[in-house]
């Protein structure tokens, strides 16, 4: 789907994206030598109407692609468009521009879609790479059976813990409770382990990628008196370890679903705040015609 | 806070199994979330649930905004649960039980038959949008504080309250002029009187009050100049600042196919010799009026093409006599004359200064008139002052015998040439009278004076009347419509000197100051075109000529 999304009907909206730029281009050549490229020229007025319709046309097709039931197109034929048509609107407001910005109100309309489309780039990146990643990453599950997974081992483990030594019960414990996925922004973004666990001997200590109670469970084992102990330990063992692939596939889904979604958090808003500054730019520039 | 808390389980066989275990928590808080006192999986539980406060008689329950508990089979958001009872939530039990001895608080959780293992996620945030970050809330707070700031405060606010940031400045679309920068400063009113409205051309006449229109008010508003504003050409707020239009166009759009009635100007679309008229001289003519015993002179600027144009200055000069070394020498130097010998470039690198008989032709052609007086001459500019000069002279001459000049008869000498003794056995006013009126007729018609001027004579008895010398006028600007720049045309790769005037103004050939020696078209069109003639260098009218004239061009047909 996402490949199609640029091919989509043999590239048609690329045609016409490269259409509107070569069209616009022409526009603005014809403004001459009278006076510097400019947006108060009628080639200027022409080049702003058409980015600025273009640009509420756009912001549109945020709301088109929660209306299923439209008979205007389908959803990828429009969000096709939108790519190629949100790429020529930049050509087309910085022709407008003449490029020519200065600390005020219509820079700041450029500078906001700027950053929209920009975002929308990295949003058109990580719809065509991160899906192929993230099904590679879950290994032909999906987020639902890791979790059921991990829990099933959490049980586990404190099932094995229990009849172990409290030390060893209280490190797994611990450990299950103290263990992070996803949390802030950034933890997410990142993909940050802030897992800890307590210890008897030593508090309580950082445990990212579950490494440090998976070194103290193993190094427990050459300490263990009991061969009960031993079997429990080494179970343990297996199932931590186990637990901690899960939790490395379920950090990195996080990670990748959260990058998936994080552009969309200055898409959007700043898609609004565009609007409102191209809003200040028209009224103001007509006001001070 | 010491927490006692006591886990049964119920295994498949339907044993229950019980499992106590303590902890110190800051407050007793239940929900999905790891890092709860009591955590609890399952659907519709939230990361953090709810809190337990212990009091002597049981628990307090307060779930958090949105959740709830069911407390003896009422869901409820705050209850009480007295020591033994106990709430469900999710299929989980969660009883308050008296806590022993050393604790604070006691529990008894039973979990539920059946937990769907994959409600583990809700016990970890997994999703951006469950940081707190929104995007509908960001994008109103961005709508409205654009808003804000780009429109409403600096159309509310007095400037004197503001930052420059919720000021009208963050209207302006670029620099100001700097000559309208320091005198206007950031006053954008000062110019922008009245919201939506156009600058109008008031504010600009405010201050440029010196400026010419282009047409007399009745043609420009045959040709829709009356309507046209100031700020329809001269535009602000560009970068580079550019605040006279160049375009060709502007110029072209009317002069290439004039269109307003009984048009005297031809068409002009750009310039080449195909696209430009030839050039027309504005010529100096005087046109005789009679006044007294004469004529009083009236001076028009009548314009005339090239190829016709006769200078009719009232100066007999030829330009070849005087540029032709074995005729005409540098008195002090002895070296031929050069164009700048009497053409000095003015200030503006257009104009030169006005050729003068005192500065320019004195050196040469003195005034004398008298040879045995060599050292009196007569004054220039005034015929009247020039014969009462002479008849001044002539008197003190025939009337003082002392004066050391043979004024009474003499003895006519061999070494002497004729003309030098002058007889006269009359009274001396008499003898100084008719040598005054024979040495004016010799000035007047035969040498001085007629040398360079053009002398009327008049049938006058009173000698006073009878010669009028018609009056010079040397046209100050044959091409007044135009600009040029002498000095920028004084470097050339292949010419020094008096070649690069010469190559324009042909005057080692002019024979008679009634030619005019400026150059047509086709001299300019060699190196210049205009912008679709990429081979040339470019000129835009505006180069050559002004949209605002000194003074509005006059056109009694247009008065």
């Amino acid at each position: 789907m996402f490949a199609n999304l640029l091919r989509y009907r043999g590239y048609r909206y690329l045609w016409w994206g490269l259409g509107s730029i070569a069209l616009g281009w022409a526009i603005y050549v014809s403004q001459g030598d009278g006076e510097p490229p400019n947006g108060g020229t009628w080639q200027g007025y022409v080049l702003g109407t058409w980015a600025a319709l273009l640009i509420v046309w756009l912001t549109f097709l945020g709301y088109r692609k929660r209306s299923y039931r439209s008979g205007l197109g389908t959803t990828q034929g429009w969000t096709s468009a939108h790519v190629y048509l949100g790429l020529a609107v930049w050509v087309l407001a910085t022709l407008h521009s003449g490029v020519q910005f200065g600390a005020n109100v219509h820079t700041l309309a450029y500078v906001l879609m700027s950053i929209v489309i920009l975002s929308g780039l990295f949003g058109l990146h990580a719809y065509l790479n991160y899906p192929s990643r993230l099904a590679q990453n879950r290994g032909g599950r999906n987020r639902r059976e890791l979790f059921a997974e991990l829990y099933e081992l959490n049980r586990r483990g404190l099932e094995l813990a229990g009849r172990c030594a409290p030390d060893v019960q209280t490190a797994v414990r611990s450990s299950i409770q103290l263990t992070r996925i996803g949390g802030g922004v950034w933890e997410q973004l990142s993909g940050r382990d802030r897992s800890a666990y307590d210890s008897l001997t030593q508090g309580r200590r950082p445990n990212p990628d579950q490494a440090a109670v998976i070194d103290e469970v193993a190094a427990r084992i050459t300490r263990a008196d009991r061969r009960d102990e031993v079997t429990s330990l080494q179970e343990l063992l297996a199932v931590l370890c186990r637990r901690q692939t899960v939790l490395r596939r379920l950090r990195e889904d996080v990670r990748l679903n959260a990058w998936l979604s994080a552009w969309l958090y200055l898409h959007v808003p700043l898609t609004f705040a565009t609007l409102a500054a191209l809003v200040a730019h028209i009224v103001s520039t007509f006001i001070y015609w | 806070m010491r927490l006692l808390i006591r886990e049964s389980t119920r295994s498949a066989d339907g044993a229950v199994s019980h499992h106590e275990r303590e902890a110190d928590v800051r407050e007793l808080t239940f929900g999905s979330a790891p890092d709860c006192a009591i955590q609890l999986i399952g659907p519709g539980i939230a990361r953090r649930h709810g809190t337990l406060r212990p009091d002597s008689s049981g628990l307090a329950v307060e779930c958090a905004h949105g959740c709830t508990v069911t407390v003896n089979g009422a869901e409820q958001r705050r209850g009480r649960l007295a020591f033994g009872e106990s709430f469900t939530l999710a299929g989980h039990t969660v009883e308050a039980r008296r806590p022993p001895p050393g604790f604070d608080a006691a529990v008894g959780l039973t979990a539920a038959r059946t937990i769907d293992p994959a409600a583990l996620e809700t016990a970890y945030l997994t999703d951006l949008g469950q940081t707190g970050l929104s995007r509908r809330r960001a994008a109103w707070i961005g709508l409205i504080l654009v808003l804000l700031v780009g429109l409403v405060l600096p159309w509310l606010l007095p400037r004197e309250l503001v930052p420059w940031w919720t000021s009208d400045l963050v209207w302006s679309s670029g620099p100001l002029h700097p000559a309208h920068a320091v005198a206007i400063g950031d006053d954008c009113s000062a110019c922008h009187v009245s919201p939506f409205q156009r600058v109008q051309d008031a504010q600009c006449t405010a201050c440029h009050t010196a400026v010419a229109d282009h047409a007399v008010p009745t043609l420009a508003a045959h040709v829709g100049l009356d309507t046209t504003r100031c700020a329809s050409c001269h535009k602000e707020h560009n970068e580079p600042v550019h605040l006279t239009v160049d375009s060709d166009a502007l110029c072209t759009d009317c002069h290439g196919a004039p269109a307003w009635p009984d048009n005297r100007l031809a068409s002009v679309a750009g310039f080449s010799s195909d696209d430009h008229p030839p050039f027309s001289a504005d010529l100096l003519h005087s046109e005789a009026l009679p006044a007294g015993t004469g004529f009083a002179y009236r001076w028009r600027l009548a314009s005339s093409g090239l190829a016709d144009a006769i200078d009719r200055s009232n100066l007999r000069f030829p330009h070849d006599v005087h540029l032709d070394p074995a005729r005409v020498q540098d008195l002090a130097s002895g070296e031929a004359l050069g164009c700048v010998s009497c053409h000095e470039l003015s200030a503006d690198d257009e104009h030169f200064v006005p050729v003068t008989m005192e500065r320019h032709c004195r050196a040469c052609h003195d005034l004398k008139f008298d040879r045995q007086a060599p050292d009196r001459e007569l004054p220039h500019g005034n015929p009247a002052e020039v014969l009462l000069t002479m008849e001044g002279h002539f008197m003190r001459l025939y009337a003082d015998p002392s004066s050391g000049e043979p004024a009474r008869p003499r003895r006519r000498l061999p070494d002497r040439a004729a003309g030098d003794i002058e007889r006269c056995d009359g009274p001396a006013h008499v003898c100084a009278r008719d040598r005054t009126a024979r040495e004016a007729e010799a000035q007047f018609t035969r040498r001085g004076c007629v040398t360079c001027h053009e002398v009327a004579v008049h049938d006058s008895a009173d000698l006073l009347g009878r010669y009028q010398v018609v009056p010079v006028r040397l046209t100050p600007d044959f091409f007044a419509a135009a600009r040029f720049d002498h000095r920028a045309h004084l470097t050339r790769r292949d010419a020094t000197g008096d070649t690069l005037c010469l190559d324009c103004h042909p005057a080692t050939t002019s024979t008679s100051s009634a030619d005019v020696l400026m150059p047509d078209i086709a001299q300019c069109v060699a190196c210049h075109g205009d912008h679709r003639q990429t081979d040339r260098v470019p000129l835009h009218c505006i180069d050559c000529h002004a949209f605002h004239p000194d003074s509005v061009t006059r056109d009694e047909q247009w008065e």
